[in-house]
C-alpha cells in the first residue's frame, strides 16, 4: 500500500522526466507520458479499493515523527477523489496527443512533461497530512500550470497569464503567511495535531486562522468576489490545457477547505461560506448567459458550480459535507468532457464562437451527442450524476432550513440548463451550409480525439452508474472527516 | 517575539503590497519578491525566541526551533523559481508590446465601450493597444486570429 | 542584445569562474552537516552560467539534459527505500575512511542533493534559453 501511494506521486515524476528526454522523439515521449499518468492513475484506483477495505493507510516519509516530518495520508476522502483527477489528466493526455498538429494544441514537447509535473503536484496535494507539504503541491501544480498557460507566448495569453499568476502568487503568499500564523499559534503544522489544536485556541484566533485560510482556498478554487482571473484566462489557454485547469485546478482548492475547515470544525464560518456560495452561484450563471463563445460559457460554469460544492460544506452538517464530496467527483469528469468538446468544436469549424457556428447535429451528430450527455448533467437532469450530486446537496440545505441557498442554487441551475440550451442552438443547429465555415480545419487526429473524449463521457455515465455507491462512500468519508478521532489515531500512532 | 522582526515583516509587506498595484510588471515583480520575505521573515518569527543552531551542538532549551528555518528555506526555493519565471513573462511582454505596462482589460474595454457606437471598438486606431486590430496582422497564428476576431466579433453583438 | 562586451568584465568573469565552481561543490558537499547544499550549490553555479553566458563565453544548450537527470537522480533516492521495505524517502548514513581525506561520512542524502544541484542549474540555462531564443518569436507574433 505504501508503494500505491508513492507510486501516485513518482510514477508521473518520471515520466516528466523521461519524457523531457526524449522530447523531440514523438512516440517516445508520449509513450512515456502514457504510461506515467497511466500509472499514477491505476495506482490511485488502486488505493481507493485498498482504503475501502482496510482503512486509513499512512506513510511517513523518511521515517520522521509525524510533528517533525512529512506524512502522506491516504483516507477515504483522499482516496474517493484522486482517482478521479488522475483519470481526467491521463484521458486528456490522450485527447492532446490526438489534437497534436492543430493550432489549437499545446506544443507537446513541453505539455506532456509539465503534465506529469502537475499529476505529481495533485496526488502531493490529496495525500498530504500537513498544511506546509499542501503548500509545496499547490506550487507543484500552479508553476506548471502558469507555463503551460503562457507557453505559446501569444499576446492574449501573456495579458490574461499575467493576471492569474498575479492572483495566484498573492493566494500563495498569504498562503505563507496563514502558515506562520498557524505554527505561531499551535506549534504544528500538521493536519492530524492542527486537529487536536485548533479546537482549544481562543475562538478569535481560531476563527481568524479559518477566515485566512477560505481567502486563500477560496482565491484558489475562484469563489464570488475572487474569480476574476478564472474567466479571462482559462479561454486563452489551448484546449487540452484549459480542460485540466478547468477539471483540476479550482477543484483542488475547495478539496483543500473542505478537508482543512471540517476537520479543524470552523462550524461558525458556515454562514458566510453560504451566503458567498449563494452569490458565486447566480453571479456564475448569469456571467456565463451572457457570453457568446463556447469556452468562456463554460469557463463561468466553473465558477458557478464551486458555489454548490462551498454550499455543500458551509452547511458543516455530515449530509452537507457528503454531498459537496459528490459533488466534487461528479464534477471534475463533466467539467473536462465539456472543455474536450469544446475543442472539438473548434476543431471542426475553427471558432468556439457561438455566432459563427451552426449545424453540428446534423453534420457531426457524434460530437453532438458526446457534449449533450455531459450538458444535460452538469445542468444537473436526471438520470445523470449531476441530478445526484445536485440533489445531495439541496437536500442536505433542505435539511439545514437554509432557505436563501437552496433558491440561489435552484436558481444556478436553471440558468445553467438555459446557457447549455444556448451552446446548443448555437452550434448544434441552424443550417449547414454556412459559408464561413473551413472544413479544412480540422488537421489533427480525430479519431484519437473523439475515442479521448467518448472514453471521458463513459467515464462520467460511470460515475453516474455507481452514484449510490459513490454516494454512500462520500458520507463515509465526510462522517471521517466530521469526527476526525479515527484520522488522528492513524497518523500519530 | 521579537519587535524589530515584527517591524520587518510589517515594513516588507506593506512595501510589496503597494509596489503589487503598480502597472509595470517589473514593480510588480520586486513587490512579489518582498512579499515572499516577508512571509519567510514571519515564518521564522513564528518559530519561537532566537537560539543557538540547531541538529549541530546544544540542548533542547537552548537551540532555536529547526522546523520553520527548514519551511523558511523551502519557500525560499520556490519563491525563487516563481520570481524566475515572472521574470520570463515579462520579458515577452517586453517583446510584445514594447514595454512592461499591464495591458488593459478587454472585458472591462468592452463594457465600457458597451454604450459607444458599434464600431468604435473594430476601428483600428481606436485604443492605444488596438487589439482587435491585431487579428489581421498575425494571419500566420491560426489560433491568435482565430481568438482575436472571436473576440472582436463578440464586441460588436455585446454592444 | 548586447552589442560590445567590456573585456574588464569578460576577463574577471572568465578568471573568477573556476574559483565559484569550487565554491558551489564545496556548498554541495558541505551541506550534509554545514551550511550549504544542493539549491545553494545549484544557486552558485548557476549564476556562474549567467555570468558567463552574459561574458558572451559560452551559450550553454545542455539544460533539458540536467533537469531530467536531476529528476530522475531525485525520485530513484526517493524510491529506493521503498524496494527494501523502508518508508520513501530514508535515509542511509554511510562513513568511511580514505588516504588524505580521513574520515569521510555521507549518505543517501548526497544523490539527492546533486539532482537538487542539477534540477536548478538547469532550470537557470532554461531560463537563459527561454529568454535568449524568444527573440525569433516575436517576428512570428505581432511587432510592437
Amino acid at each position: 500500500m505504501s508503494t500505491l501511494v508513492a507510486a501516485t506521486i513518482l510514477a508521473p515524476l518520471t515520466s516528466a522526466a523521461l519524457g523531457m528526454a526524449v522530447r523531440r522523439r514523438a512516440e517516445l515521449r508520449d509513450l512515456a507520458t502514457l504510461l506515467g499518468l497511466g500509472a499514477a492513475a491505476a495506482a490511485s484506483l488502486a488505493l481507493l479499493f485498498q482504503v475501502v477495505a482496510n482503512g486509513t493507510h499512512v506513510v511517513r516519509v523518511g521515517g520522521w515523527h509525524p510533528e517533525l516530518g512529512i506524512v502522506l495520508v491516504a483516507d477515504l476522502f483522499a482516496a474517493l477523489v484522486l482517482p478521479v483527477a488522475l483519470t481526467i489528466i491521463f484521458v486528456v493526455e490522450l485527447f492532446a496527443i490526438g489534437q497534436r498538429r492543430t493550432a489549437w494544441g499545446a506544443n507537446p514537447e513541453l505539455a506532456g512533461p509539465l503534465l506529469g509535473v502537475m499529476t505529481a503536484g495533485v496526488s502531493l496535494a490529496m495525500l498530504t497530512g500537513d498544511l506546509f507539504t499542501l503548500f509545496v503541491a499547490f506550487e507543484l501544480i500552479l508553476v506548471s500550470s502558469y507555463v503551460l498557460l503562457t507557453h505559446q507566448g501569444q499576446r492574449a495569453q501573456i495579458r490574461s497569464g499575467m493576471t492569474y499568476v498575479a492572483m495566484n502568487l498573492l493566494a500563495s503568499t498569504l498562503f505563507l503567511f496563514g502558515l506562520a500564523f498557524v505554527y505561531a499559534a499551535t506549534g504544528t503544522v500538521n493536519l492530524a495535531l492542527l486537529t487536536e489544536r485548533i479546537p482549544e485556541l481562543s475562538d478569535g484566533v481560531r476563527l481568524g486562522i479559518g477566515a485566512w485560510f477560505f481567502v486563500v482556498f477560496g482565491t484558489k478554487a475562484a469563489v464570488f468576489p475572487l474569480f476574476s482571473w478564472l474567466p479571462d484566462s482559462y479561454p486563452t489557454a489551448p484546449t487540452t490545457i484549459t480542460a485540466v485547469f478547468a477539471g483540476l485546478l479550482t477543484k483542488i482548492g475547495i478539496y483543500a477547505m473542505i478537508r482543512f475547515h471540517t476537520l479543524t470544525g470552523m462550524d461558525r464560518l458556515g454562514s458566510v461560506m453560504l451566503v458567498i456560495a449563494g452569490v458565486t452561484m447566480v453571479v456564475g450563471a448569469l456571467g456565463a448567459l451572457a457570453q457568446s463563445d463556447v469556452k468562456r460559457i463554460l469557463s463561468f460554469h466553473i465558477i458557478s458550480q464551486i458555489g454548490y460544492m462551498l454550499m455543500g460544506l458551509g452547511l458543516f452538517s455530515a449530509a452537507g459535507t457528503a454531498g459537496a464530496i459528490l459533488f466534487l467527483v461528479h464534477h471534475m469528469p463533466v467539467k473536462t468532457v465539456l472543455f474536450l468538446v469544446g475543442g472539438l468544436i473548434e476543431n471542426e469549424q475553427g471558432t468556439g464562437s457561438l455566432d459563427r457556428s451552426a449545424g453540428m447535429a446534423a453534420r457531426r451528430p457524434l460530437i453532438a451527442a458526446l457534449f449533450a450527455i455531459p450538458a444535460l448533467s452538469l445542468a444537473g437532469l436526471p438520470p445523470f450524476s449531476g441530478f445526484v450530486a445536485k440533489f445531495a446537496v439541496i437536500s442536505a440545505g433542505i435539511e439545514a432550513a437554509s432557505t436563501p441557498v437552496v433558491i440561489a442554487a435552484l436558481a444556478a441551475g436553471a440558468l445553467t440548463l438555459l446557457s447549455m440550451a444556448k451552446i446548443w442552438i448555437g452550434v448544434f443547429w441552424g443550417s449547414t451550409d454556412d459559408a464561413d465555415i473551413d472544413r479544412e480545419a480540422a488537421p489533427g487526429n480525430r479519431r484519437t480525439m473523439l475515442a479521448a473524449t467518448g472514453l471521458a463521457v463513459a467515464g462520467t455515465l460511470t460515475i453516474s452508474l455507481m452514484a449510490g455507491t459513490l454516494f454512500d462512500l462520500s458520507r463515509q468519508a465526510s462522517d471521517d472527516l466530521r469526527t476526525p478521532d479515527a484520522y488522528i489515531s492513524a497518523v500519530l500512532s | 517575539m521579537s519587535l524589530a522582526l515584527l517591524f520587518i515583516v510589517g515594513g516588507l509587506t506593506s512595501v510589496g503590497l503597494y509596489l503589487i498595484t503598480a502597472r509595470s510588471l517589473s514593480r510588480v515583480i520586486l513587490g512579489f519578491t518582498l512579499l515572499g520575505h516577508a512571509a519567510v521573515v514571519a515564518l521564522v518569527t513564528a518559530g519561537g525566541p532566537p537560539g543557538q543552531a540547531p541538529i549541530v551542538g546544544g540542548t533542547t532549551s537552548q537551540i532555536a526551533n529547526p522546523l520553520p528555518q527548514a519551511l523558511a528555506l523551502t519557500a525560499i526555493v520556490i519563491s525563487f523559481g516563481l520570481t524566475l519565471f515572472l521574470l520570463a513573462l515579462a520579458g515577452r511582454q517586453q517583446q510584445l508590446t514594447g514595454d512592461d505596462m499591464v495591458e488593459d482589460d478587454l472585458e472591462d474595454r468592452r463594457i465600457a465601450h458597451a454604450g459607444d457606437d458599434q464600431v468604435g471598438d473594430s476601428k483600428p486606431g481606436d485604443s492605444a493597444h488596438g487589439e482587435p486590430a491585431e487579428a489581421t496582422t498575425s494571419s500566420d497564428d491560426i489560433a491568435n486570429a482565430a481568438d482575436h476576431s472571436g473576440t472582436s466579433r463578440q464586441a460588436v453583438t455585446a454592444s | 542584445m548586447i552589442l560590445s562586451r567590456s573585456p574588464i568584465f569578460q576577463l574577471g568573469v572568465q578568471s573568477a569562474s573556476p574559483l565559484a565552481v569550487i565554491v558551489g561543490v564545496y556548498l554541495l558537499f558541505a551541506g550534509h552537516n554545514n551550511p550549504g547544499g544542493g539549491f545553494a550549490a545549484g544557486l552558485v553555479l548557476g549564476a556562474v552560467v549567467i555570468l558567463r553566458t552574459l561574458a558572451g563565453l559560452q551559450k550553454p544548450t545542455f539544460g533539458p539534459a540536467l533537469i531530467t537527470g536531476g529528476t530522475l537522480l531525485v525520485v530513484a533516492v526517493a524510491a529506493a527505500p521503498i524496494l527494501w521495505g523502508d518508508a520513501m524517502l530514508d535515509q542511509k548514513v554511510v562513513s568511511f575512511d580514505l588516504p588524505l581525506l580521513g574520515t569521510v561520512k555521507t549518505g543517501s542524502a548526497l544523490p539527492f542533493d546533486i539532482g537538487v544541484t542539477a534540477i536548478v542549474v538547469g532550470l537557470v540555462i532554461a531560463l537563459l534559453d527561454g529568454l535568449s531564443t524568444s527573440d525569433s518569436l516575436v517576428s512570428k507574433g505581432n511587432p510592437a
